[in-house]
């Protein structure tokens, strides 16, 4: 396994391509936990509007982007 | 857009379908592409990376990624050197949830499986290498260049077996 910095130094270019993989990294991960919540909130009975609130996004919003999975 | 693939090269997008509806999963990702390419060890993805990917050792890979968010081990290695330890955050978050929680729902075998955004890129930056080599068809080589190239989950699993855009991109075909 190669570290971030090795990787990095490989490119020539060092805190750009750490730093953005890192965001691209942790985007994806929110997407993933995001997902796990809703799902969860979802199998306990909680309504759309209420977990649109909590997200603070609008109901269409969360319902769009999760409502296919089930 | 599948006129533009070669034989070889249809056959594991079609593998690719059928990976995915075996496993259930929700849409046809990444994970599916890699290993439809690499089902057969004797198959031209396994030559470009010298036998060093093996079909068990990817779905190794991938599934530890799925049940930690979608990060792969390079994922995790980056992102530790900023101080952030992801099996710390994705245990905290899901222990109350369960061990399978951070895993989609799977579904059933003969419904509409769709292809991931993530999968959809792979497609059209394989596409994109063919054209940039003026080929006259994507093939094997240019799917697994666009796994690669997509910076995604697959790049970082690719990564951390040692398979990188740059070293393929000088291998010869």
């Amino acid at each position: 396994m190669t570290g971030a910095t090795d990787l990095a130094t490989d490119a020539g270019d060092t805190d750009p391509q750490v730093g953005l993989r890192a965001v691209a990294a942790l985007r994806r991960l929110l997407e993933h936990l995001e997902s796990a919540q809703v799902r969860s909130a979802r199998a306990k009975g909680w309504p759309w509007q209420q977990i649109a609130d909590e997200l603070g996004v609008t109901r269409q919003a969360v319902h769009k982007k999760h409502g296919k999975e089930r | 857009m599948f006129e533009r693939f070669t034989v070889p090269a249809r056959l594991v997008v079609k593998a690719a379908v059928e990976e995915s509806q075996a496993a259930g999963d929700p849409v046809i990702d990444e994970e599916h592409l890699a290993y439809a390419l690499f089902r057969d060890p004797d198959g031209a993805a396994a030559r470009l990376c010298g036998g060093t990917v093996t079909l068990d050792g990817l779905k190794a890979a991938f599934a530890a990624a799925n049940r930690r968010g979608g990060l792969s081990d390079t994922d995790t290695a980056a992102l530790r050197e900023l101080g952030i330890d992801v099996d710390e955050v994705v245990a905290t978050f899901t222990s109350p949830l369960g061990p399978d929680a951070m895993l989609p729902p799977r579904k059933a075998a003969n419904r509409h499986r769709p292809f991931s955004k993530a999968a959809k890129r792979v497609l059209t930056l394989a596409l994109q290498e063919g054209v940039s080599r003026r080929e006259r068809a994507l093939d094997e080589r240019d799917l697994l260049l666009g796994l690669l190239r997509n910076k995604a989950l697959a790049a970082g699993v690719f990564e951390g077996l040692g398979v990188r855009y740059t070293d393929l991109l000088t291998h010869p075909a």
